[in-house]
């Protein structure tokens, strides 16, 4: 270009002005374009790249269902109405909008809440539905809005509550597996970080997005059997009813595996109504979380003790004087008239006290010497798991007590040990030591856990029984032990049972420690059973146990009848053949 | 730069310095018989930039179009995915237990008298 | 440059004629038309982010993603039409006219405050926060008559002041500086008083100065007027106190937070021109244009630009302002006629005084005014007229002189020097009894 401006001319002045005023254009450019590139690239980043977190999806709980897998815990999506007082110009139609469309969902003093002027955020109402929150937003109601929750519900309302837990209102599990298992169900959030526009909206600018999907949490499957679960709730609030008891629980375990088909604990709640819940007791799950004197249904053991050990047979025989003396003690039937030579078969049948101990001294030289304690403590303790944690996969489990072999004063813990006293365990301590002495010895750890479903909802991956310990006793003691324990209730209760099955069980009736001694006036009843088909496999275990404050109550006559429900009920659910 | 080329090798290329011409170079000049005017010029630079702006124009990507769709999307999907379950825990509800052990038709019900197996 | 060897006594209108009508400079159409094409590629560029920035913050569809390429394009051929139509009308019956188009230009202020700030007509007039600076025409868009004032005071103007400096009275306070005064006066008080539009004021002022300093006023005179219109200017900000926020933020620097409108305003066209570097992020890329920047596509779109094209590219199109401006200015300083010679540099004030405006608030140096970068920026006014100013220099480039001819029928600023007008004026009043 050929700026030939005349000599002298204005237009130089104007040119020159022009000129130095790009000049320092181009400087202030270089300087913020180049020098200072680094610094506004960070500024830009610092307010376009949002990071996002995509919530993972909490995973689902399932029961069997049968065979397969049935939805018992759900995540749905509710609303959460709150509005900006500052910007809601009508609130008066606010209100009378959101009561007619969502009436139970809103908090109390609505007018006063929305009156807050100097706020920007009022939570008006909690948990709408989808539909509830589409209505309100058609209203196009200035100042309103909706956060979406995501929430825990129960289609099957209270079933299986204690063993489920609920979900707090942090998203964590409390309680039962949604806390025992907490993390395989959380899964993991992802994050989108991104260069977003000014409203949020992610873009594809930028190289160094972040995209890591969020991992949704496990679907659980559990072993409960929503079927088995419903009887056994059912039927326990029936037997609570009749007898008068005011707590309660049941047990129906698969012994071949140690599944846990239905845990069943009275009082209970509906977890979806968690936060009305008064007393927290209402959450434990007693039959894993309450460690007690098991009682007679523990001469089971004793008995498969004897057996495996060969210090007795069924038809071993003792002299039975209703009372023993072991070291300074003397050890009472509770059911007198016995007397005699009789069979260890009989003792178990009328659950004498002096039998089990008789099976103690003989599993030393006649004495409850170190040897018997030491035999003694490795069954309980090692083989039975008793005194230990199980390991099922539900929160607070106890561990209960069994006393070593070499404490002082043993001699007489081991005897009263024999009969169900003087240790305290857990009912899914008892039921699992009992699966495994039926079963021919294999011990499987208890679960609740069937397996996981893929995230298709269809796809079952079962977990494998996990087998802790194996013969535990011996297959034949353990047959033994199955048609003595079949005669016990033969003997008494036969005729309640369908025929052509083979159905055994124990009960139990402990007394309980009132201000350090035991007293009979406040007993608790139990019932320890297994039930086979014609085959003699047995197919179910379940284990009943009354209580109530300052009540008296007998297994043979408060648990036994709630047993007997469930298993001729379970006959029929299992279809099993009878015996031809 | 300098080399010194070996005794034994004598390149064709090198001619001797008395010849008055080299390889490789044009001994004729062309010259254009058109002749462009500044205007021709000028308006032919124009086009020249506006269709180079074109092809730039469509060779840009201008992805932010679609980042819109693609939000738009995903919110319909997040949206038929909360209606979907819903209905998984509608479903679920009308199958639950409770329910179904309420209903009318399982009142009429009434447990089998006797089973028979076949053997 | 040859020493000036006579001195021809006699009216510059005769000299004008005596040139003889030539090509027009065509440089000029080239600048305007690639300013105008990288104006339509960044508004492609960033049209679907304006238009959902827009469509999210009405909650419509309205706006698609080619909604402004095509108002642009329209433009663009309005302004060309413009451009051309102004290039065909002789510029003898524009000065002839000039007064009427200032006057219609006023009458039309009038009416926009009687519809916008007494009777409230919102249909006709557009408003935002008091200020009505727009006629509503429906669907062929809206109509700025601040720009009609632009443009009838430069050709007034350029009538007025040069027949004064004809008269060799450039410099006479009665007959030139008051009238002229006066007439500035009541623009300012419709512009800047009334529309609130402080960067058309300003231009105005810049247009006027640059014919003046042109027209050959008193350097001192000159800085005097300067300094007279920075004093009202600062009164102008102190009674405004939006305008005293903006030179507050200014003045705050770097450092201001962004909290107030004004300051986020600045720090955000900031980052886009820091976060492009020296190429640019490249077309489609620009994120701050999805709803960060403020007016991205209006007033701040040299800021896009700069993310978009970097250092490189800044450099680029300020270099293709300037190349148009000093095209204007040769113009200008080769034209023979006192009165077109005023146009010309009538038109360059008013070209550079939006871009400086625009493009120092956009870096930080100036004080936001919010002023189109003119060519650029979306909005059919704006640019219709700065075309149509531009027809017009283009027109007038077609009767410059080089050589002699320059010489022999130079500019009075040239010719008479300072002293000698003042004294013919002087000496003209004087004789009067």
């Amino acid at each position: 270009m050929q700026l030939a401006f005349q000599k002298g001319s204005r237009s130089r002045v104007l040119g020159g002005l022009l000129l130095i005023m790009m000049a320092i254009f181009v400087v202030r450019l270089f300087y913020l374009q180049i020098v200072m590139h680094d610094d506004y690239v960070a500024q830009a980043m610092q307010e376009q790249v949002k990071p996002l977190t995509i919530p993972a999806k909490r995973g689902l709980i399932y029961a069997m269902d049968g065979d397969k897998p049935i939805q018992l815990v759900m995540n749905q999506t509710v609303y959460t109405l709150f509005v900006d007082p500052a910007t809601v110009t009508k609130p008066e139609q606010v209100l009378e909008t959101i009561r007619k469309i969502a009436g139970g969902n809103l908090r109390p003093n609505l007018d006063k809440l929305i009156a807050k002027k100097d706020t920007r955020y009022q939570i008006l109402g909690t948990k709408l539905t989808r539909q509830q929150a589409e209505m309100i937003k058609k209203e196009e109601l200035k100042g309103v809005g909706f956060q979406e929750v995501s929430q825990r519900v129960y289609p099957e309302g209270g079933l299986a509550a204690q063993t489920l837990g609920f979900v707090n209102a942090e998203g964590k599990g409390q309680y039962g597996v949604e806390e025992a298992l907490h993390d395989r169900l959380v899964g993991t959030d992802g994050l989108l970080k991104s260069v977003t526009d000014i409203s949020g909206v992610p873009l594809t600018i930028g190289s160094g997005n972040i995209n890591r999907p969020a991992k949704d949490g496990e679907n659980v499957v559990l072993t409960i059997d929503r079927n088995v679960q419903a009887k056994a709730e059912r039927a326990l609030a029936e037997g609570l009813k009749n007898t008068g008891a005011k707590e309660g629980s049941v047990i129906v375990m698969d012994p071949q595996n140690g599944h846990v088909m239905a845990m069943a604990n009275l009082p209970s709640y509906r977890p979806a109504e968690f936060t009305k819940v008064t007393d927290a007791a209402a959450f434990n799950n007693a039959t894993v979380g309450v460690p007690y004197e098991a009682g007679s249904v523990i001469k089971t053991l004793t008995v498969a003790t004897g057996l495996d050990q060969r210090a007795i047979r069924p038809d071993s025989t003792y002299v039975n004087t209703d009372k023993i003396k072991v070291g300074d003690r003397e050890i009472g039937n509770a059911t007198k008239g016995q007397t005699g030579t009789i069979t260890m078969q009989k003792a178990l049948d009328y659950s004498l006290n002096t039998g089990m101990v008789t099976i103690a001294q003989r599993l030393g030289d006649g004495t409850i010497n170190q040897q018997a304690r030491n035999t003694m403590y490795e069954y309980f303790h090692d083989r039975f798991g008793l005194g230990e944690p199980t390991g099922i996969e539900l929160l607070g489990e106890a561990r209960g007590n069994v006393t070593k072999s070499d404490q002082p004063g043993a001699a007489v813990q081991y005897a009263t040990m024999s009969f169900g006293q003087g240790m305290n365990v857990t009912m899914t301590q008892v039921i699992s030591a009992f699966c495994s002495a039926i079963n021919g010895g294999t011990y499987y750890r208890p679960t609740v856990v069937a397996g996981t479903l893929a995230s298709d909802k269809t796809t079952f991956s079962p977990t494998n029984p996990d087998v802790l310990r194996k013969n535990v006793i011996s297959q034949e003691a353990s047959s033994q032990l199955r048609s003595m324990v079949h005669e016990a209730r033969e003997k008494f209760h036969g005729a309640k049972d369908k025929a052509g099955y083979e159905v055994g069980g124990k009960t139990g009736t402990s007394q309980t420690l009132k201000d350090g001694r035991y007293v009979d006036e406040q007993t608790i009843g139990s019932y320890l059973g297994y039930g086979a088909g014609g085959d003699g496999t047995p197919r179910y275990v379940i284990m009943v146990q009354v209580s109530g404050k300052d009540m008296n109550l007998e297994g043979g006559k408060h648990a036994m009848p709630v047993f007997t429900d469930i298993s001729n009920w379970m006959i029929d659910y299992l279809k099993l053949q009878p015996k031809g | 730069m300098s080399y010194q080329t070996s005794p034994q090798y004598y390149s064709s290329r090198r001619r001797p310095q008395t010849a008055s011409w080299n390889r490789n170079q044009n001994t004729v000049a062309f010259v254009s018989s058109v002749k462009l005017g500044p205007i021709a010029h000028t308006v032919l630079i124009a086009l020249m930039i506006t269709v180079l702006g074109l092809v730039y124009l469509t060779q840009a990507t201008r992805a932010t179009g679609y980042d819109y769709e693609a939000e738009r999307i995903d919110s319909q999907i997040a949206e038929l995915e909360t209606k979907k379950g819903d209905l998984e825990v509608e479903n679920a509800r009308l199958t639950a237990l409770e329910n179904v052990q309420d209903s009318s038709v399982a009142k009429a019900m009434t447990p089998p008298a006797a089973t028979e197996y076949a053997r | 440059m040859r020493p000036m060897r006579r001195m021809v006594q006699g009216g510059a209108r005769s000299v004008a004629a005596s040139v003889r009508k030539h090509k027009p400079d065509y440089q000029i159409l080239l600048y305007m038309w690639l300013i105008m094409m990288i104006g339509l590629v960044i508004i492609y560029a960033i049209g679907p982010q304006r238009a959902n920035v827009l469509n999210n913050a009405y909650g419509t569809d309205y706006y698609d993603s080619t909604y402004f390429f095509i108002k642009q394009t329209v433009s663009l051929a309005v302004a060309l039409l413009a451009f051309a139509l102004a290039t065909v009308t002789p510029y003898q019956l524009l000065l002839k006219h000039a007064g009427k188009i200032l006057g219609f230009g006023f009458a039309a202020c009038v009416l926009l405050f009687l519809f916008g700030n007494v009777v409230h007509i919102d249909s006709i007039a557009q408003c935002s926060l008091g200020a009505c600076r727009w006629f509503t025409l429906g669907p062929l868009g809206s109509l700025q008559p601040a720009e009609f004032v632009k443009f009838g005071l430069l050709l007034f103007a350029a009538g007025f002041l040069g027949a004064r400096a004809t008269q060799g009275l450039i410099n006479d306070r009665d007959k030139t500086l008051i009238p002229l005064g006066v007439i500035v006066a009541i623009a300012l008080v419709f512009i800047i008083g009334i529309q609130k539009d402080m960067g058309t004021g300003i231009a105005v002022i810049a247009i006027l100065a640059a014919m003046l300093l042109m027209a050959g006023l008193k350097y001192r005179v000159w800085l005097a007027l300067g300094g007279i219109m920075v004093l009202v200017g600062i009164a102008f900000i102190l009674i405004a106190p939006h305008r005293l926020e903006r030179v507050t933020t200014f003045f705050s620097g770097d450092s201001s937070n962004v909290d107030d409108a004004g300051a986020y305003h600045i720090a955000h066209a900031k980052i886009a021109i820091g976060s492009g570097g020296l190429t640019g992020v490249g077309i489609g890329n620009s994120v701050q244009a999805t709803g960060y920047l403020p007016e991205a596509i209006n007033d701040s779109v040299f800021a896009i630009m700069g993310e978009t094209f970097g250092f490189v590219g800044l450099v680029g199109i300020l270099g293709l302002f300037t190349a148009l401006l000093m095209r204007l200015l040769k113009v200008s300083d080769h034209l023979v006629d006192i009165r077109l010679k005023l146009i010309v540099a009538g038109v360059f004030g008013w070209l550079a005084s939006h871009v400086v405006l625009n493009v120092g608030a956009m870096i930080g140096i100036i004080p936001l005014t919010g002023i189109t970068l003119p060519l650029l920026s979306f909005g059919g006014t704006s640019m219709v007229f700065i075309a149509a100013a531009l027809g017009l220099s283009f027109q007038l480039s077609r009767y410059t002189a080089f050589g002699s001819k320059l010489e022999s029928s130079s500019d009075n600023a040239r010719q008479q020097p300072a002293w000698a007008a003042r004294r013919s004026t002087r000496g003209r009043t004087g004789s009067k009894p």
